[in-house]
């Protein structure tokens, strides 16, 4: 019988926690997308696509936002409990905008 | 300039090449680059630690990504009790980013199917220059002479 994995069983669990985050981080954070698949070692991994504010996008701001929204999802969805490795792509709303990438919207 | 700095260079160039419209040419290499950048600082200072300087290039040339990888994940993933907890944030933050940068550059060399943003390599380029400067900070303290050692040999 096919196992599930361990995220994909948690999916729900971690949509509630990644919907929480977009919304305290609405101030710099337009959306989170999570998707969970194989890094490219074969581990499981959840892969966030996360589109920011132009302000937050800012060179000046990046570093911070980022370190902020980072902190803020491996606190929520823990490896340890999750099994999950996590990575982040980012973009600002003017970028999704021109690219228009439907697995950003 | 050593190959680890010159490749971070290379990245801060390309990521910035284009003003108005950042060509995937230039973003996808920059990402590359950035990964290489931080790869080659690791290796540096793990030769440095082996006694004959005429053996250190090819010591170098023998380490594994998929290994530095599996040991970075491990680093960045424990706890490291009883270390100063700035030093222990930074040396973690040098791991966890060698997991991440391995994986974004696999997905700017192999994967065309989304576009990469200037956001995105800017990120990842800063981040190493971050962790230039944290390795820096930790690179004598003990835990990071085991993360050197990790990053290539066994323990058994």
């Amino acid at each position: 019988m096919p196992m599930m994995s361990s995220g994909v069983v948690k999916q729900p669990e971690i949509g509630r926690r990644v919907r929480a985050i977009e919304r305290r981080l609405a101030r710099d954070v337009v959306r989170i997308r999570p998707a969970i698949t194989l890094n490219s070692t074969g581990d499981e991994a959840i892969f966030f696509r996360i589109v920011l504010s132009d302000e937050a996008s800012r060179e000046n701001r990046l570093q911070e936002v980022t370190k902020r929204v980072e902190a803020e999802l491996l606190k929520a969805i823990p490896l340890d409990k999750f099994g999950l490795y996590q990575y982040y792509n980012y973009r600002s709303a003017s970028e999704q905008a021109l690219l228009k990438e439907p697995a950003w919207s | 300039m050593a190959i680890a700095e010159d490749l971070l260079e290379q990245a801060h160039h390309l990521v910035r090449r284009e003003r108005t419209k950042p060509k995937q040419a230039s973003l996808r290499p920059a990402v590359s680059a950035a990964y290489y950048a931080l790869f080659h600082l690791l290796i540096k200072e793990a030769a440095r630690n082996w006694k004959r300087p005429d053996q250190r290039a090819a010591l170098a040339r023998t380490f594994d990504h998929n290994r530095m990888r599996k040991a970075s994940q491990r680093l960045a993933n424990s706890k490291l009790a009883g270390e100063s907890a700035q030093a222990a944030a930074d040396l973690k933050g040098v791991a966890s980013a060698f997991d991440h940068l391995q994986e974004l550059r696999h997905l700017a060399d192999y994967d065309d199917t989304e576009k990469w943003s200037r956001t995105s390599a800017l990120k990842a380029v800063n981040l190493v220059a971050d962790e230039f400067l944290a390795w820096r900070a930790v690179r004598t303290e003990r835990m990071a002479q085991d993360y050197l050692f990790d990053l290539h040999f066994a323990r058994r």
